[in-house]
């Protein structure tokens, strides 16, 4: 194997019906980056979307990037590439897990680990440099993730790194996810994906290190971003307080950027810690200008605030520890630590309200807090917030009309005492249930279409207008991550790609950040062309800028899940810098593939690699829709648009101040645009032979015309 | 005496012992920072001031009892107490290392280790700080001004003609001095601020003159205009109660009331979002239907 800078220069593979365990040089896979590019083409060369997604042969791709465990900051995270069992299509997916596994992966001599087959029974995968094992963990079977990652450490030292699925895996609910000891999580159905294989858990120790190319550049480059570029979570460029050397700060006191003067972690160990004012050019205090604990939760995290942690190489640090001691009360765990979608939407399972308990206010975060380990522990995934709308949409219903849905007897076997009491156990008990795949109510951690399925509902159910419990901007049944709301038709256009919720950030880092307008609007239109950039709630029609924004964006977020970096923080789009016009450095990604790597590239070049992604997405997103739906038209079958987002507040008009809604006929305009740049056939949203012959996919056109999907027309539907 | 308060949540160690002293060190050392960009003059040695601390302290800390599933705060206060214990002790590092035959050993193999080859940093020079000239009276007052600034305070001039004698002298040839460029001057209602736009922004600087002139009607409506205009946004109530302002709710509710009375400020009005959340805002510059769906949250996912 020749030396590599950057990739370790193998992946691992496992296969899981014979024991068997080898390596595989991944020079090959360089031209697809790593992660996500190499997994879809591992992917689509040998487990075809024909298969079951828990057919034998079905694949479950572990990928992690040159830029991982190098030091370059923000570059802890680990994509891991399945096939959906509860999205339209069950077609190709990714979950997504941070922390320091990823790393760890790297240090111990791999740029992934593909795993095939089925065990006969429990196991866990321990690795230990070139030491690989499957090793028996049916005594951690059935239990959560918690206590098996603690089991997991025990058994093979702690300065292994582990990841474990828990119960709702191991019952295969749909909504499942695989859990660090910290918390991190790769959802989308991993835990089931991996507990149809019976593989329990990993253990990853390495003691090697990345080889990087130039180190002294490599220093160079992080000392400018950290000095100039980095705001702070979600790369927020201004505080969420005036502080005395910022210009701005966010009117609403709240973004990302939320620790200031007086905001306290009032439980730091030997003290309350006073988050204080934090430069932007202080590198020794970026570690203090994420309090995510106060953005969700206000004043009351102050109260319960151990410290912020994080992941490896990451000085953001988005994950707030907590001492949530009235949670002893109920026999529940109090440290807790989350920053994703679990700490959010947990008091929707709360039809009667909830109360506070300890300090005024912290109602919320109590509750939300127990949520969150709760499914951290049973391995249960939200579907970024659908698992509680919809639990939300059904405990809401009267019980007589709930009743047409679940048994009399399973409906008062719920503890409804709890509920209305406020009760953390209330949640916690259909945590429970769902998990083990407990009763028809259940049926909700195995997606909205499979609940929608069951209970009869029609697919108009999808295009109600009702934002607590209906976020679906498309029929495939997952939910709007940063749509049109925050990035006006660019964010409906890029939610249209992927087979579940998009995971893209690149806008609403901007949007969300709270800098005046016209300071971000020069930024991104420095960047990106004039009218790519729309005011809040005041959008205008689609124009050309727009729409390569948006395929921007879908581009770049595949290099990060390929490389691997962090799409909440890259790119560097802006910066907190007034020297700098706030204008961050898009370049700067490339430069640290360059210097890490030793090979030459571009931000270009990187799109250019970020678009093969896509294109590769699309082609197996079409076979296996022909295949699962009938029909390969994705223009009609994945991207059709939910009526709420054209029809929402009724007193508005689309493009007029006020409103995010959007319009119908300019949003057809939008997608024949959105083809065009990315060469696909504008009836069917099909990328051309043409196009992937450009990004040498011809054997996927091959396969698209010997499918018959070339053939097929919109009338045809 | 020439110090004001500190606000809450500036860290930086100040030895009140010697204030004056203070005051020309940390000039001495602003002009020094001064001869590059901040991000220039960023030492990367420092970065690793948790690194040091932990070594120093010996601390374990790791994060493997979170691993292990133990009880981190237990562990955290172990480490803490048992930190205290040893700071408490008298100081016998140095014996401490001869006597510990374990890192005498380490210590005799790193003096005995080779220098490394290929190091991409061994021919990088020592920097030496630059020899510092003696300051004029002009110049100390411009530090002490930017003393100020970085500790997020403006400095009136009723301040300063209380302390220094020759003050409009010394703040001429200010003025005319290359090296205090960074030092310039705000008009308030009630008097002129001073501050260094090198330590705060001109923004912070007209916050901290509206808080110094005291006067609530003008500080709430004119911050409401210039969110309404800037940003442009409606300002939350809330606003008024963080820092810098730090007013209590009270106080605002009163303010609010007070505006409403007087013609100057009929632009500002007040709307409550779709989270019972209440806001001002400027007709100047917005809309009240286009204040009010800016002002509502929509739910939000990571």
């Amino acid at each position: 194997m020749a030396e590599t800078y950057g990739w370790a220069g193998k992946i691992l593979r496992v296969n899981l019906s014979t024991g068997e365990i080898t390596t595989e040089d991944d020079t090959q896979y360089h031209e697809y980056i790593g992660g996500m590019g190499m997994a879809y083409r591992i992917m689509y060369d040998e487990a075809p979307m024909d298969l079951d997604p828990y057919d034998e042969k079905a694949l479950v791709i572990f990928g992690v990037g040159p830029l991982t465990g190098s030091g370059v900051p923000c570059s802890g995270r680990m994509n891991v590439t399945f096939r959906s069992t509860w999205s339209k299509g069950k077609s190709i997916i990714d979950g997504h897990m941070g922390g320091h596994i990823g790393p760890m992966l790297k240090y111990a001599g791999y740029d992934g680990i593909v795993i095939s087959g089925i065990s006969s029974t429990p196991v866990y995968l321990r690795i230990e440099d070139d030491q690989v094992s499957l090793e028996d963990a049916s005594e951690i079977w059935g239990k959560g993730t918690f206590a098996s990652n603690k089991w997991l450490i025990e058994q093979n030292g702690r300065e292994f790194e582990s990841a474990s699925i828990g119960p709702a895996g191991e019952h295969l609910v749909d909504y499942s996810t695989m859990n660090t000891s910290f918390g991190n999580s790769a959802g989308a159905g991993l835990g089931a994906a991996l507990g149809n294989k019976k593989l329990k858990g990993i253990v990853v120790r390495g003691t090697g290190s990345v080889k990087v190319a130039d180190p002294q550049k490599v220093l160079e480059l992080c000392n400018y971003m950290l000095g100039n570029l980095i705001g702070g979570n979600n790369n927020h460029n201004v505080p969420a307080q005036p502080q005395s050397w910022a210009e701005y700060s966010a009117t609403s006191g709240n973004n990302r950027w939320a620790g200031a003067p007086g905001r306290m972690w009032k439980k730091a160990p030997g003290g309350p810690v006073d988050t204080g004012e934090q430069p932007y050019n202080d590198i020794n205090k970026i570690a203090l200008r994420c309090f995510k604990g106060y953005f969700d939760f206000g004043a009351p995290a102050a109260e319960y605030t151990v410290k912020n942690g994080g992941c490896s190489s990451c000085p953001i640090r988005c994950y707030t520890e907590y001492d949530i001691d009235p949670l002893a009360d109920y026999d529940l765990p109090t440290h807790n630590s989350n920053t994703c979608m679990p700490v959010l939407y947990g008091d929707r399972a709360y039809p009667y309200g909830i109360h506070d308990f300890k300090y005024e206010g912290d109602a919320k975060l109590v509750i939300n807090l127990a949520w969150a380990h709760a499914v951290d522990d049973m391995g249960l995934w939200d579907n970024y917030g659908n698992l509680n709308r919809d639990i939300q949409w059904f405990l809401n219903l009267p019980r007589e009309e709930a009743l047409k849905y679940v048994s009399a007897e399973e409906y008062d076997s719920l503890p409804w005492e709890w509920c209305k009491a406020g009760d953390p156990r209330w949640e916690v008990e259909l945590i429970r249930r769902m998990a083990y795949g407990e009763g028809d109510l259940s049926v909700i951690a195995k997606g909205t279409l499979a609940m929608m399925e069951k209970f009869g509902l029609p697919e108009s159910w999808l295009d109600r207008d009702d934002s607590a419990t209906n976020s679906n901007l498309m029929y495939n049944g997952y939910p709007n991550h940063h749509g049109p709301a925050e990035a006006w038709q660019v964010g409906m256009l890029y939610n249209l790609v992927f087979n579940r919720d998009c995971m893209i950030h690149e806008i609403v880092c901007e949007t969300g950040s709270g800098a005046p307008y016209e300071v971000t609007k020069k930024v991104m239109e420095d960047f990106f062309g004039e009218g790519c950039y729309d005011r809040a709630k005041a959008y205008t029609p689609i124009n050309e800028n727009k729409v390569k924004l948006a395929a921007y964006c879908v581009n770049d977020k595949n290099f990060h899940d390929s490389a691997t970096l962090c799409n909440w923080m890259w790119p560097m789009t802006q910066s907190p810098s007034k020297e700098r016009n706030y204008k961050g450095d898009l370049d700067l990604q490339a430069d640290f593939m360059t210097a890490v790597t030793g090979e030459t590239y571009t931000q270009a070049g990187l799109q250019e690699t970020g678009e093969k992604i896509t294109q590769m997405l699309r082609a197996m997103t079409a076979i296996s829709f022909q295949l699962n739906c009938g029909s390969a038209n994705l223009r009609q079958e994945h991207d059709a648009i939910c009526d709420w987002v054209f029809d929402k507040e009724p007193d508005f008009q689309a493009f007029e101040e006020g409103t995010t809604k959007l319009d119908r006929a300019d949003m057809e305009k939008a997608k024949d645009m959105f083809y065009e740049v990315y060469g696909w056939d504008k009836e069917t949203g099909v990328p051309t032979r043409e196009t992937l012959e450009k990004f040498g996919l011809s054997d996927m056109a091959d396969d698209l015309e010997a499918r018959g999907i070339y053939s097929q027309t919109a009338a045809a539907e | 005496m020439l110090f004001g308060r500190r606000k809450p949540g500036y860290t930086t160690t100040v030895d009140g012992s010697d204030p004056e002293q203070v005051i020309l060190d940390l000039q001495k050392a602003e002009m020094a920072a001064k001869k590059k960009p901040k991000s220039e003059v960023f030492d990367i040695d420092a970065a690793s001031e948790t690194a040091r601390r932990l070594q120093e302290t010996g601390s374990m800390f790791d994060g493997s009892a979170a691993k292990m599933g133990e009880d981190v705060m237990a562990v955290v206060e172990k480490e803490t107490a048992a930190l205290a214990a040893k700071q408490a002790a008298p100081s016998d590092a140095p014996e401490a290392a001869a006597d510990d035959p374990a890192r005498q050993d380490l210590l005799d193999f790193l003096a005995a280790a080779p220098e490394a080859t290929n190091d991409p940093f061994a021919d990088q020079p020592t920097v030496t700080a630059p020899e510092l000239p003696k300051l004029t009276p002009a110049q100390e007052l411009a530090g002490y001004i930017r003393s100020r600034s970085a500790s997020a305070l403006v400095t009136p001039h009723a301040l300063l003609v209380s302390e220094v004698e020759n003050l409009e002298e010394l703040l001429t040839q200010m003025a005319a001095d290359p090296q205090c460029t960074d030092i310039v001057s705000r008009p308030g209602a009630k008097d002129t601020y001073y501050y260094s736009n090198a330590n705060m922004s001109d923004n912070y600087a007209m916050i901290a003159q509206l808080i110094e002139d005291k006067d609530l009607c003008i500080m709430i409506a004119e911050m409401v205009r210039f969110n309404a205009r800037i940003y442009p946004s409606a300002t939350p109530l809330r606003y008024f109660c963080r820092s810098p302002y730090n007013l209590s709710m009270e106080a605002v509710e009163q303010t609010w009331q007070t505006l409403q009375t007087r013609p100057e400020f009929s632009d500002i009005e007040e709307l409550t979002n779709n989270k019972h959340e209440r806001f001002l805002f400027s007709t100047q510059y917005l809309t009240r239907r286009y204040a009010k769906a800016i002002s509502d949250v929509d739910d939000y996912c990571d």
